[in-house]
C-alpha cells in the first residue's frame, strides 16, 4: 500500500516535471525563432508601392552620384583625377602617389580608384535597375509616375555606362539585377554598348515629359536626357542627330546661357539642366573644396598648357580661375565654384549637364556636317559670353580646331570633358605624348580593376598595356 | 546481520519517503529526521608532513550532505556508523575512509602532482572527470591565467592550448586576439569564429564598434572579450572535437571556448589582495637607413630617373630640409614606455552549504605612443552558492561587471608614418612650442595625436543557476543568463590636424559618436536522470534552449563646429549625420540531449545530439539536427595491463564522430531588404538596396573524426596524449564574393565546396623531479595541422577561380615567381609562366604559398623550490607570412627603407637584392616593384619562438603558519623572440600597428 502510494508520488512528480519542460517547449518552438525586421529595413516589395519610397531609392543613386561615384567633386571624382591624367592639372604635392599615378599616366590595374570608378559605377547601375525592374512589376503607383520613374533610372543607368564606356572603353552594359547573369558578364563591343546606350537615352527621353518637372534641376528631366543624348551622338559620331538633339535642347528646354561669368556656376543659374543637391543645406560643392586654394603651394594647380589655352582678353581667365602665390611663385587653381566651405544658404551645387556644352555640341556637330555659319554662331555665343571677339572662318578645320580650343578653357575640370575630347578627336597621343614622358598609346584606356579579372575571366583581356 | 539489512531496508524507505515529501514539511521536521540513525563523527585531516589541512571537503557517501575542515584540520559531521567519508581538496588525492562504527577518524591526504582524476572538466551542459572524458576538452585553470600580465582571456590561452591558434593583432591595449580552433572550417574568412559561453551564458564576440569611430584599432573595433577581467577566470575549457561540440549544435562547429568565473569556497573568511605594474616597451623594431644612407639613396634615385636638377619639390635632399639631422621615428613615435597598474582584492568564504566570493580590480595600462593614452578596465565579480541542507534544491547566483575605458590616437598610422618618415624629417615642434609644419613641406606625425578616439564600454554577466533532486537521481535544472554591453565611442577629428597654412578651420572639424548596445538572455531547463544498473551506470541529460540577443547601435557625425573645443558636444556640430542607426534582434532554439553510459569505469559511450532553429536563416531552412558518437576503453584498467605493466598507470583510447554546425552569418541576411543609408537628398533620408538577397541559403555542416590515446607512466608522474582529428565542413555558407558589375562584392548562399582539417595534437605533461620541497614539471603542447580544400565545384569557372586551389588550403596566394633583379636594367624579374612576353596577373601568378602555420605549440616548465617558483613558457609557430616588402614603397621614393634596400642594383653587371632606386615615377621600376609587391618575395619566414611568460615567485610568509600570507613575484611577458621575419612582429605581421610589448612587472600578493 504504502509503496504503492510511493510510486504513484514518483509518477505525479515526473508528470509535474515533464509538463514543466514540455510548456516551455511548447510555447511555439517554430514561432520563437521568427523576428521582426529592424526599424531601418523594409522590404523590396514594400518600396515599389509608394511614391515616397520610390524617391527616396532614386535620391540614393543621386546622393551616391554626389559623394562616391566617379562624378564626386573629391579627389576621388574624375574631374580631379582625369584632370591630371590629362593636361588640365599639375600635381605639386609629393605625398599624394594616389593621384601620382594619374598624373604620370602610370595607374595601374590594382589602383584603389579605378576599382572605386568600376565597382561604385557598377553599384549605381544596380540601383537603377532595381527600380526599373521594381517600378515595373508595381501595380500600385500610378501610370504617369512610372513612366517619371522609369525614365530617370534609365538615364542613370545610360549616364554612368557612358562614363565607364570612356574611361574603360569595351565595358558590359548591365540590365539585369540577377547576379548569376551579371558574374559572368563579358565585356561588350563599344558599338553595342553605344546601342544600348541610346537606346535607354531615347526610351527616358520618351517616357520623361516635356514640360518642367524639376525647376530645380535636382533631378534629371525630359531635357537634360536630350543634352546627354546630344553629347552620345556626337561622341559616336552621328552629327545629324547630334545637331538636331542639341538645338531641340537650346530651343525647347528653357535654359539659356548666363551672361555674367561669376554667375554660371550658382545654383539658380539659368544655364544648368541638371546638378546634384547637396546633402545639407549650408554646404557647397565639393568641387570648390577639392579646388579652391587658400595657401601656397597647393597639392594641384592648374597646368601652364591650360592657362596658355586662355587668349588674350578671354574673362574665364579672370572668373574662372584663382591664384595663389608665395611671393616667387604663382599657381592657379579652378574657380568656377567660389564657395570652399559652408555658407549661411547653399550658393552652389555640383553641376553635372549645363548649356554651355550643349552649345559647343551643335557647334561642332554643325561643323562637322558642314553647316560652319551655323555652328560659328554656336560658337560665338560662347565666346562673346567670355569676352572674346567672334570668329569667322570658311575653313571646317580651322573652326573645328577652334570649338576643340573653346571647349578645353570652357570645359576645363568638369567631369573629364578634356580627356574625353582628346580622345574622341585622335589628338590625345599627340598633345598628352608632348606633355607627359610616360605617356604611351595604350593609355587611351585605363586598366580594368585587377581584382575584377580575378573573379570574373570573362572579363579578360585586360586593357592593352597593362 | 540479519538486524542490520532490516536497518538498512528501513532507512532506505525512510528516505524514500523522505524525498517525496521534503519539500512540504518544514525544515525542523526534517532537521529532526536524522539524528534518530545517526551520529556525529568528528576527526582531523592532516598533510604528509604533519601539517593540518583546513578546507578540505568532506562529504558523506550515502546522504551526500558535507562539510569543510577546519583551519586546524578538524572536522565534525553527521554520519552513520556503516557510512563512508569521502575526502577531497584540490592538489591531494581524494581518499574514501569507512566511519566504521567508529566516534573519531583521522586521515593523511597524500599531495598529488598530476591530480588526473580529480581534475574536472566543464563540458557546458555537464562536466566530467579527466579520466572519464570521451572528447578532446582542454583546460587552462586560474594558476596558468594569473601569472601573465594580461588583460585579454584569450591572451592566457597562447602556447598553452593543442589545437588553438591564437594570435594577437596589436599590441595597443584593448586590442582583438584571433583564435582558431582546428583550423579554418570556413571559407568565408568572417564566421570562424569559436563560441563563447561564460557561466553557462553564451557571450557574443562581436563588436558593437563603428567602423569610422574605432578606426585607430586593428581588426574589428573593441574586443568585448576583452571586458571580461582574466582575474576573475577559475578556468578555460576549449571543447574540440564532435563528441565535446555537437551539444552546442549549429554553433560548435569552430569549437567552444567556455569560461568559468571564480566561485566561493567553504573555509574561513580569507582576503586576498594582489598588486601588480609593471612597464613593458616595443620589443623590436626595424632597421631602418640612417640620414646618410636615406640622402644618397634620394640622390641616386632621381640620377637612375634622370631627372636633373632636383626639383623643388624633393624638399628632402633639395636643401629645404638639413640633410644632416637624424631622428630615430620609431623610438620617438612609438618608443614610449607603457606603464601597467593591476590592482586587484577579494575576499571569499563560506560554510559547507552557503559559499560567496567577492572580487574587485582595477587595470589600467598607458600606450607607447606619445601622449596620454591608454586603457582602465574595473571589474567586479560576486557569486552565491547556496545548498539546502538536504542537497535537493541549489542555486549559484553570479554576476560580473566590467567597465572600460580605452582611450587612443586617431592615427593607428603613427607606426607606419615612424616606418616611412624620412630620417631627416623636420622637427616635431617649433620654437614656440607649436606643432612644426616646415612651411608646409611635410605632414608632421603629431598631427594624429590632434585627433583621438575614446570607448567607454560596460559588461553585466548575470547568471542563475537552480538545481532541485526530483528524486533519487533525477534532478531537475534551470540555467538562467542575461549578459549586457555598451559601447560608447567618441572619435574627434578638430581641424588642426591640417596644416594651418590650409587655412581649414573649425567648421571642417568633426566628430564620430557610436553608442551600441546588447542584451541577451538564456533560458535552459534541464532534466538530468543518473542511474546505475550494477556495473553500469547511465547518464541522462534532456533540455531546451531559448535565447534572445538584441542588439541596436546609433552612430553619428557631426560637423561643422563653431570652435575645436566643442567637438565632443554632439549638439554643438552645425550638422548631424546619422551613419547608422541599426538594431538586430537574433532567437536560437534548441533541443538537445545527452546520453553517457559508463560501464565498470572502462568503456564508456556518449551520445549527444541537438535540434536547433536560428532565426538567421529563411523559414524553409530554420531547423537542423546535429548529434555525435562518442567511445572511449580505459584499456589500463583490464586484467592485461593492469598488474603485469606497472610502470602503465592510466591509458585510454578514445574516439568520436558526429557533426556540428555554425551560424555565424549575421541577422536577416536572408530577406531582400532597402535601409536608410544615413545620406539626405533633396532634405529626405535616401533608400538603398541592403544587399542582394537569397533566401534559400542554409546551415554550413561540419563532420568531425577523432581518435586519441592518452597514457600515464609511473603513477601518472608522465602523462601523453595524442589526437588525431579530421574535420570537414561542406555546405559552406559564405558571402561569395562577386564581381563589381553585380553591384555588389558578394551575397550569401551555401556552395557545395568542402574544407578539410586533420591534424595531430600532442600533449605531454611530466613530473620530472619531484623531492623534498624541490619540484620540476614540465608541459608540453604540439600541434600540427592541416587544411585542405577537398572540393569546390566548377572552381575554375567560379569568382574563386584565382584565390583558390583544390587539394591546397584555404589560406594560400598566388604569386609571382621572383628571379631577382635583372644585372642588364636593374628591374625586378619575374617567371613569366605564360610565356607571352609580359607579367600580367592571374596567368603569370603560379607560385603557391601556403600561409598556415606547419607547426605550432608551447613548452612550460615550472621549477618550484622551497619558497620559491619559477614558471617559463615558450611559444613557437612554424609559418609563412607577408614581410615588409608587400605595403612597402618603392626605394627610392621619400620614404625611408629598411637596411636590407642598400643591396641595391648599381651598374650593369650588378648582382643586387634590391632594385635600382627609383623615385617612382618611371614605369619600369614601379611596375617592377609593384610586382615585388606580389611575388614570392614579399612572403617569407615568419616562424618565432617567443619567452612569453616568465614568473618567478617567493612565499614571504604562509598563511598555515603565520596566519597570513605573503608572495612576491616578478613576470614577464613576451621577453624574447626568436625570428628572422622581415618586419616589426611575426605575430602580427603588420607594419601598420604597435608589435605585442614586452611587459615586465612585479607583484604581491597578500592572503588573510
Amino acid at each position: 500500500m504504502k509503496n504503492k502510494n510511493i510510486s504513484v508520488l514518483i509518477n505525479i512528480r515526473l508528470f509535474i516535471g515533464s509538463i514543466l519542460i514540455l510548456n516551455l517547449g511548447l510555447f511555439s518552438c517554430e514561432d520563437f525563432v521568427d523576428v521582426d525586421l529592424p526599424q531601418d529595413q523594409i522590404t523590396g516589395e514594400v518600396v515599389f508601392k509608394d511614391n515616397a519610397t520610390v524617391e527616396a531609392a532614386l535620391g540614393h543613386i543621386y546622393a551616391q552620384l554626389r559623394e562616391t561615384a566617379f562624378s564626386n567633386g573629391r579627389s576621388s571624382g574624375v574631374s580631379y583625377l582625369m584632370g591630371h591624367y590629362a593636361d588640365e592639372l599639375d600635381l605639386n604635392a609629393i605625398d599624394l602617389p594616389n593621384v601620382q599615378v594619374y598624373a604620370d599616366n602610370n595607374v595601374l590595374p590594382s589602383d584603389n580608384t579605378v576599382k572605386s570608378f568600376w565597382d561604385t559605377g557598377y553599384a549605381v547601375i544596380y540601383e537603377a535597375n532595381r527600380i526599373i525592374e521594381g517600378v515595373g512589376a508595381s501595380s500600385e503607383l500610378l501610370e504617369a509616375d512610372r513612366e517619371r520613374f522609369m525614365g530617370e533610372a534609365k538615364f542613370i543607368r545610360g549616364y554612368v555606362h557612358f562614363y565607364l564606356m570612356n574611361l574603360f572603353g569595351p565595358v558590359p552594359y548591365i540590365t539585369d539585377t540577377d547576379y548569376r547573369i551579371n558574374r559572368e558578364v563579358a565585356r561588350m563591343k563599344v558599338e553595342e554598348v553605344y546601342q544600348y546606350l541610346i537606346a535607354d537615352l531615347l526610351e527616358a527621353k520618351g517616357s520623361l515629359p516635356t514640360g518642367m518637372v524639376h525647376p530645380s534641376k535636382l533631378r534629371v528631366d525630359h531635357w537634360t536626357v536630350s543634352a546627354l543624348l546630344a553629347r552620345t551622338y556626337l561622341y559616336h559620331g552621328e552629327w545629324d542627330r547630334a545637331l538636331s538633339e542639341a538645338n531641340y535642347v537650346i530651343s525647347g528646354s528653357g535654359a539659356s546661357l548666363e551672361a555674367d561669368l561669376d554667375k554660371v556656376f550658382l545654383t539658380e543659374s539659368p544655364e544648368t539642366l541638371w546638378q546634384l543637391d547637396v546633402a545639407m543645406n549650408g554646404t557647397n560643392t565639393y568641387e570648390g573644396f577639392t579646388f579652391i586654394v587658400n595657401a601656397p603651394p597647393p597639392n594641384s594647380s592648374l597646368s601652364t598648357t591650360l592657362i596658355a589655352g586662355f587668349e588674350i582678353g578671354d574673362q574665364r581667365l579672370s572668373s574662372w580661375v584663382g591664384s595663389v602665390s608665395d611671393g616667387s611663385s604663382t599657381w592657379y587653381f579652378p574657380y568656377k565654384y567660389k564657395q570652399g566651405t559652408n555658407t549661411e544658404q547653399t550658393l552652389e551645387r555640383s553641376i553635372m549637364v549645363r548649356l554651355g556644352e550643349v552649345y559647343l555640341i551643335a557647334a561642332e556637330a554643325a561643323a562637322r556636317s558642314g553647316a560652319l555659319s551655323e555652328a560659328l554662331s554656336r560658337l560665338n555665343a560662347i565666346r562673346s559670353r567670355a569676352g572674346l571677339p567672334v570668329i569667322a572662318s570658311v575653313d571646317q578645320g580651322v573652326v573645328l580646331e577652334a570649338i576643340w580650343d573653346e571647349r578645353q578653357v570652357e570645359l576645363f575640370t568638369e567631369l573629364g570633358h578634356r580627356f574625353f575630347d582628346l580622345k574622341r578627336t585622335g589628338r590625345v597621343t599627340e598633345v598628352l605624348g608632348a606633355l607627359k614622358p610616360d605617356w604611351q598609346n595604350t593609355d587611351r584606356l585605363l586598366p580594368l580593376p585587377e581584382s575584377e579579372l580575378l573573379i570574373n575571366p570573362n572579363l579578360e583581356p585586360q586593357n592593352e598595356g597593362y | 546481520m540479519k538486524k542490520l539489512s532490516f536497518y538498512v531496508r528501513r532507512i532506505g524507505l525512510f528516505l524514500l519517503f523522505y524525498l517525496l515529501l521534503c519539500p512540504f514539511f518544514p525544515p525542523e521536521v526534517r532537521a529532526g529526521g536524522y539524528s534518530i540513525f545517526q551520529e556525529e563523527v568528528t576527526g582531523k585531516v592532516l598533510d604528509d608532513k604533519g601539517v593540518p589541512l583546513a578546507g578540505v571537503n568532506i562529504v558523506v557517501e550515502s546522504s551526500g550532505r558535507g562539510t569543510i575542515s577546519d583551519f586546524d584540520g578538524s572536522f565534525a559531521i553527521v554520519a552513520s556508523p556503516d557510512d563512508v567519508l569521502v575526502f577531497s581538496m584540490v592538489g591531494f588525492r581524494s581518499l574514501s575512509m569507512g566511519v566504521d562504527g567508529r566516534d573519531v577518524v583521522n586521515v593523511v591526504m597524500e599531495e598529488d602532482v598530476t591530480v588526473l582524476g580529480e581534475v574536472v572538466l566543464n563540458a557546458g551542459y555537464y562536466t566530467v572527470s579527466e579520466k572519464e572524458r570521451t572528447g578532446s576538452i582542454v583546460k587552462v585553470g586560474a594558476v596558468a591565467i594569473e601569472k601573465q600580465p594580461v588583460s585579454n582571456p584569450l591572451a592566457a590561452l597562447q602556447g598553452r592550448v593543442s589545437g588553438a591558434e591564437v594570435v594577437q593583432t596589436s599590441g595597443l591595449p584593448g586590442t582583438n586576439f584571433n583564435i582558431r580552433i582546428r583550423g579554418r572550417n570556413s571559407i568565408r574568412a568572417t564566421g570562424n569564429d569559436p563560441l563563447y559561453v561564460v557561466d553557462g551564458v553564451p557571450y557574443s564576440s562581436s563588436s558593437l564598434g563603428e567602423q569610422q569611430a574605432s578606426l585607430p584599432i586593428p581588426g574589428l573595433g573593441v574586443s568585448p572579450l576583452n571586458a571580461i577581467n582574466p582575474n576573475d577566470i577559475e578556468s578555460i575549457e576549449i571543447l574540440k572535437d564532435a563528441d565535446a561540440t555537437a551539444i552546442y549544435g549549429s554553433r560548435g562547429a569552430n569549437g567552444v571556448v567556455l569560461i568559468t568565473t571564480k566561485k566561493g569556497r567553504a573555509g574561513d573568511t580569507r582576503a586576498r589582495f594582489n598588486i601588480v605594474t609593471g612597464m613593458g616597451s616595443v620589443a623590436r623594431y626595424m632597421d631602418l637607413l640612417g640620414t646618410s644612407d636615406f640622402v644618397a639613396m634620394r640622390r641616386e634615385a632621381y640620377g637612375n630617373d634622370g631627372i636633373d636638377p632636383i626639383p623643388a619639390n624633393a624638399y628632402d635632399i633639395n636643401g629645404t630640409w638639413d640633410v644632416e639631422r637624424y631622428t630615430d621615428w620609431q623610438k620617438t613615435l612609438f618608443g614610449r614606455t607603457s606603464y601597467m597598474t593591476n590592482v586587484q582584492g577579494s575576499i571569499s568564504g563560506g560554510s559547507e552549504r552557503t559559499q560567496f566570493l567577492v572580487n574587485g580590480s582595477f587595470f589600467d595600462q598607458t600606450a607607447v605612443f606619445p601622449g596620454d593614452y591608454g586603457n582602465t578596465k574595473v571589474s567586479g565579480l560576486a557569486n552565491l552558492s547556496h545548498r539546502s541542507s538536504d542537497g535537493r534544491f541549489s542555486m549559484q547566483l553570479s554576476t560580473n561587471f566590467i567597465s572600460e575605458r580605452n582611450d587612443l590616437p586617431n592615427g593607428s598610422s603613427l607606426v607606419l608614418e615612424a616606418l616611412l618618415l624620412p630620417p631627416n624629417a623636420p622637427d616635431l615642434y617649433d620654437g614656440n612650442g607649436e606643432l612644426n609644419w616646415e612651411n608646409s613641406t611635410w605632414n608632421n606625425p603629431l598631427r594624429n595625436l590632434e585627433s583621438d578616439y575614446t570607448s567607454d564600454a560596460t559588461t553585466l554577466i548575470g547568471n542563475a543557476v537552480f538545481s532541485y533532486r526530483m528524486t533519487e537521481g533525477l534532478r531537475f535544472k534551470a540555467n538562467l543568463g542575461y549578459t549586457e554591453n555598451h559601447l560608447t565611442e567618441l572619435r574627434t577629428v578638430p581641424s588642426t590636424i591640417y596644416n594651418p597654412a590650409f587655412g581649414v578651420g573649425s567648421e571642417y572639424s568633426y566628430a564620430v559618436h557610436n553608442t551600441g548596445g546588447r542584451t541577451s538572455w538564456i533560458v535552459e531547463p534541464q532534466l538530468q536522470w543518473e542511474h546505475a544498473f550494477g556495473a553500469l551506470k547511465l547518464d541522462v541529460l534532456g533540455g531546451m534552449s531559448f535565447q534572445e540577443q538584441y542588439s541596436d547601435r546609433v552612430s553619428q557625425r557631426a560637423t561643422g563646429f563653431s570652435s575645436n573645443s566643442l567637438l565632443e558636444s554632439l549638439s554643438a556640430g552645425a550638422d548631424v549625420a546619422i551613419l547608422a542607426d541599426v538594431d538586430q534582434r537574433y532567437r536560437y532554439h534548441a533541443v538537445f540531449g545527452r546520453l553517457n553510459l559508463n560501464l565498470k569505469g572502462r568503456y564508456l559511450l556518449n551520445l549527444t545530439g541537438r535540434r536547433d532553429g536560428s532565426s538567421r536563416f529563411g523559414p524553409e531552412k530554420r531547423f537542423a539536427n546535429f548529434g555525435a558518437i562518442g567511445a572511449a576503453w580505459l584499456f589500463s584498467e583490464e586484467r592485461p595491463f593492469k598488474g603485469n605493466l606497472s610502470f602503465l598507470s592510466y591509458g585510454k583510447l578514445r574516439g568520436s564522430y558526429g557533426t556540428s554546425g555554425n551560424d555565424q552569418i549575421g541577422d536577416y541576411q536572408y530577406l531582400d531588404t532597402y535601409s536608410f543609408g544615413g545620406s539626405q537628398y533633396q532634405n529626405a533620408p535616401v533608400l538603398l538596396p541592403t544587399r542582394l538577397f537569397n533566401p534559400d541559403f542554409g546551415w554550413e555542416s561540419n563532420k568531425k573524426l577523432e581518435f586519441g590515446m592518452e597514457l600515464g607512466f609511473w603513477e601518472d608522474r608522465l602523462l601523453v596524449s595524442g589526437n588525431y582529428y579530421q574535420n570537414r565542413s561542406s555546405n559552406q555558407l559564405l558571402g561569395i564574393p562577386l564581381p563589381g558589375t553585380t553591384g555588389f562584392s558578394s551575397i550569401n548562399g551555401n556552395l557545395d565546396a568542402t574544407v578539410e582539417n586533420k591534424g595531430w595534437e600532442l600533449e605531454l605533461q611530466s613530473t620530472n623531479i619531484r623531492k623534498g620541497s624541490f619540484r620540476w614539471t614540465t608541459s608540453f603542447n604540439l600541434t600540427l595541422p592541416k587544411n585542405r580544400l577537398v572540393s569546390f565545384p566548377d572552381l575554375v569557372g567560379s569568382t574563386y577561380a584565382n584565390q583558390l586551389v583544390v587539394g591546397q588550403p584555404l589560406n594560400i596566394l598566388k604569386l609571382y615567381h621572383s628571379l631577382g633583379v635583372d644585372p642588364e636594367t636593374g628591374i625586378h624579374q619575374f617567371e613569366d609562366f605564360n610565356g607571352d612576353g609580359t607579367i600580367s596577373s592571374n596567368d603569370d601568378r603560379q607560385v603557391i604559398k601556403d600561409l598556415n602555420p606547419k607547426y605550432y605549440g608551447g613548452l612550460s616548465n615550472t621549477i618550484s623550490l622551497g619558497k620559491f617558483q619559477l614558471d617559463v613558457l615558450f611559444q613557437f609557430s612554424k609559418q609563412l607570412g607577408w614581410n615588409y616588402w608587400r605595403d612597402a614603397s618603392i626605394p627610392g621614393s621619400r620614404n625611408n627603407q629598411p637596411i636590407e634596400v642598400l643591396d641595391r642594383w648599381r651598374e650593369v653587371g650588378d648582382m643586387a637584392g634590391a632594385q635600382r632606386f627609383s623615385i617612382g615615377q618611371s614605369i619600369d621600376p614601379l611596375i617592377g616593384h609593384f610586382n615585388y609587391q606580389q611575388s614570392d618575395a614579399a612572403v617569407s619566414d615568419a616562424s618565432y619562438i617567443r619567452l612569453k611568460t616568465l614568473s618567478l615567485s617567493y612565499e614571504v610568509a604562509d598563511k598555515k603558519n603565520k596566519g597570513f600570507g605573503c608572495e612576491v613575484f616578478l613576470r614577464g611577458q613576451n621577453l624574447w623572440t626568436w625570428t628572422d621575419y622581415l618586419g616589426l612582429d611575426p605575430e602580427t605581421r603588420s607594419n601598420q600597428t604597435v608589435p605585442p610589448l614586452r611587459m615586465v612587472s612585479i607583484g604581491t600578493q597578500l592572503t588573510f
